[in-house]
């Protein structure tokens, strides 16, 4: 039934690219993200950490971008540090949108080699029919 | 005189049917549940079930054996306990599928067969 493990690899794809594109979506929604609370930690943009293998892909864990943190000083804000310091987090939407794009067409693919190792299963029951 | 009509493999096709029956069944709760926060996954191991199930070929009926085949998963992959993966269960769906055909196929077969020899082949 080696068909049925074609279609477990398209699985584990389509798996991958669903979480790639909830953390694009939750990038987008911290846009203007702005820690100003004593002690508080940024919001630093999350790429997906995928490793792949025989078996298909599976997810390794998120990395943050270190370099989606800026520093600004609000002196009418208390600050972290209570002299105004605030955490803003920058996302570049051209960058979330790509991911976006990237992760909705790879989810198709997955979705037709599925659909295509399916109907070739199902081919497979039609030999030998009149 | 009617256990000899009808073969001991019809009673393995059957217990087949209702096993990939009730995995589909189980799947699609699966599905239906899948934002439901601690909610654990159900599934049913078709190999070693139908193998225990073919083992005491003969011993009570086909219904008997089907209910107790069916597992909760103990992890979770979300942070809300739910441990439904949806591609997973479409992937399980889409196997149950295949199995289903194919046994429902040998016992169209098999009915076929049974048909020709009372018609004497004609």
């Amino acid at each position: 039934m080696s068909l049925f493990r074609s279609m477990g690899l398209s699985a584990s794809g389509m798996t991958v690219e669903r979480f790639r594109m909830d953390t694009t979506a939750n990038n987008m929604a911290n846009t203007n993200t702005v820690t100003n609370q004593p002690g508080g930690t940024p919001f630093y943009r999350k790429m997906v950490e995928v490793q792949g293998g025989p078996d298909g892909v599976r997810i390794v864990g998120l990395v943050d971008d270190v370099n989606s943190v800026e520093t600004q000083v609000l002196p009418e804000q208390p600050g972290v540090d209570g002299r105004g310091t605030v955490f803003k987090t920058q996302i570049n939407p051209v960058n979330e949108m790509v991911d976006m794009m990237s992760a909705t067409r790879a989810y198709e693919a997955n979705v037709k080699a599925f659909n295509a190792a399916k109907g070739m299963a199902k081919s497979a029951l039609e030999i030998g029919k009149v | 005189m009617l256990d000899q009509l009808f073969s001991p493999h019809l009673n393995d096709l059957q217990r087949g049917l209702n096993r990939a029956s009730l995995r589909q069944g189980v799947l699609m709760d699966n599905l239906a549940n899948a934002n439901v926060p601690g909610y654990k996954r159900r599934d049913v191991d078709f190999n070693v079930a139908l193998s225990d199930e073919m083992g005491k070929a003969g011993l009570g009926s086909a219904r008997g054996g089907v209910e107790s085949g069916v597992t909760e998963s103990e992890g979770s992959v979300r942070v809300d306990g739910s441990s439904v993966d949806p591609e997973q269960e479409a992937l399980g769906i889409a196997q149950t599928e295949l199995r289903f055909q194919t046994i429902s196929d040998l016992t169209a077969g098999y009915f076929s067969n049974l048909k020709s020899a009372i018609r004497e082949g004609k």
